[in-house]
């Protein structure tokens, strides 16, 4: 009986160790929820590094915004840019919602647009494609 | 604003009987077709070709400019300069190139090129004693005689052009890298010049989803900026082709079908580009 419970708890213990090198030689895919409210303050060239920063340490990035159609241009020439052996470039989707009357009576108030949706960013490698509908998107990636 | 005083401008113009030259810039994602156009435009009225048509992607990786080709539309006259931009990508991997085999090059003949009895022609002509085997007249040789000069010299002592293999290689990897790296520099040119054209067809391959985020970035760009935009839904001689696709996915804008390997429907698109020029 005793011999019996050992070598059942031997066995636990390989299961869990076989578990555990199984999941540790799994490779993590991360993701970064960025608000953009991190964004503020920063000018065009500032919210670019910042946001391929992150991309190149190979993470996805989502932002609660969309990006300016300029600043899109501007991500672009500073992805082209820094392309090397190692990075070869990004994919990205940037979804605009019109804001409604509240949102154009604030952008009359302050002066300033607010560019509300989303926006998906991730180095090419990992983001392997993109697939847009008119509202929505499919990503899918590979790690 | 741009658009208003645009207006103002070809009424003017057109008032004085001047006549505007529009800068008609051809912008796209890679492989839509945008070399083919600006080759089968350039031919028809001046006779020569803009840049080299290929398979593979970046081809054109400067700008391609023909100035001046002036098209009868109708009783009306369009004078253009034409500009072939390389292909808008957020992407551009070094390995995809290595997939493609080379195509038919007229590099100069180098010295290296030359056989042994063609390398003592020139050494005599040169007044330069050699001997041994074919790197050690190189090695001799190069020091006083340039690759540049190889062509003259060849002419002069009616060295024959060596035959060269005519089997196409892949590129290799360091040919990959720099293909990448051009293609990387002439992306940046390509967006830089968004400031100074007129006009611009943006073409699509009428086979694939229109709406990329390159597509969606260019005519979002070209709105902010106020450039008349034409969509040139290219292919439509393919099976595949859905031009219906594009004309629903940005609909504010014109739309011409064509298919610039054939040269159909161009006539319509000369039209459409006289319209919405200003």
């Amino acid at each position: 009986m005793v011999k019996k419970s050992k070598s059942r708890k031997k066995a636990k213990k390989k299961a869990k160790a076989v578990k555990k090198a199984k999941t540790s030689g799994k490779k993590k895919l991360e993701m970064e929820f960025i608000s953009m409210k991190t964004l503020e303050g920063k000018n065009s060239q500032e919210k670019i590094d910042f946001i391929l920063s992150k991309v190149k340490g190979k993470r996805l990035v989502v932002l609660n915004g969309a990006l300016s159609t300029a600043e899109e241009t501007e991500l672009t020439k500073a992805t082209m840019e820094d392309i090397n052996d190692k990075f070869s470039g990004i994919q990205f989707c940037s979804l605009e919602t019109k804001g409604g009357m509240f949102m154009r009576f604030l952008e009359l108030l302050t002066g300033k647009k607010f560019k509300q949706g989303l926006t998906l960013v991730g180095d090419a490698e990992i983001l392997k494609e993109i697939e847009r509908g008119k509202d929505t998107f499919r990503a899918s990636a590979e790690v | 604003m741009r658009r208003i005083l645009k207006r103002i401008g070809g009424i003017f113009s057109r008032l004085f009987g001047k006549k505007r030259v529009i800068r008609l810039g051809i912008y796209g994602e890679p492989n839509t077709g945008k070399t083919t156009l600006a080759n089968k435009i350039s031919m028809d009225w001046l006779g020569e070709p803009v840049g080299i048509v290929s398979e593979m992607p970046h081809e054109t990786r400067m700008i391609q400019k023909k100035e001046h080709i002036e098209i009868k539309v109708g009783s009306k006259k369009l004078i253009m300069n034409l500009l072939d931009m390389p292909g808008l990508a957020t992407q551009v991997d070094y390995r995809n190139f290595m997939k493609y085999k080379k195509g038919p090059t007229d590099s100069p003949v180098k010295l290296k090129d030359l056989r042994v009895s063609d390398l003592k022609k020139i050494a005599k002509d040169k007044e330069i004693t050699v001997s041994g085997k074919k790197t050690t007249i190189l090695n001799k040789l190069k020091k006083s005689v340039k690759d540049s000069e190889v062509p003259a010299l060849m002419d002069k002592l009616s060295i024959p052009k060596p035959k060269k293999s005519t089997k196409k290689k892949k590129y290799t990897k360091t040919e990959a890298k720099g293909i990448a790296e051009e293609a990387t520099k002439a992306i940046v040119e390509a967006i830089k010049w968004l400031d100074n054209v007129d006009t611009v067809l943006v073409m699509m391959d009428s086979t694939k989803d229109p709406l990329t985020q390159v597509n969606i970035m260019l005519i979002g760009n070209l709105e902010a900026k106020g450039i008349p935009v034409v969509l040139v839904a290219n292919k439509i001689d393919l099976e595949s082709s859905n031009s219906v696709a594009i004309n629903s996915a940005f609909p504010q804008h014109p739309m011409v079908e064509i298919s610039a390997k054939e040269g159909e429907n161009l006539n319509e698109l000369y039209e459409t580009i006289s319209r919405h020029s200003g």
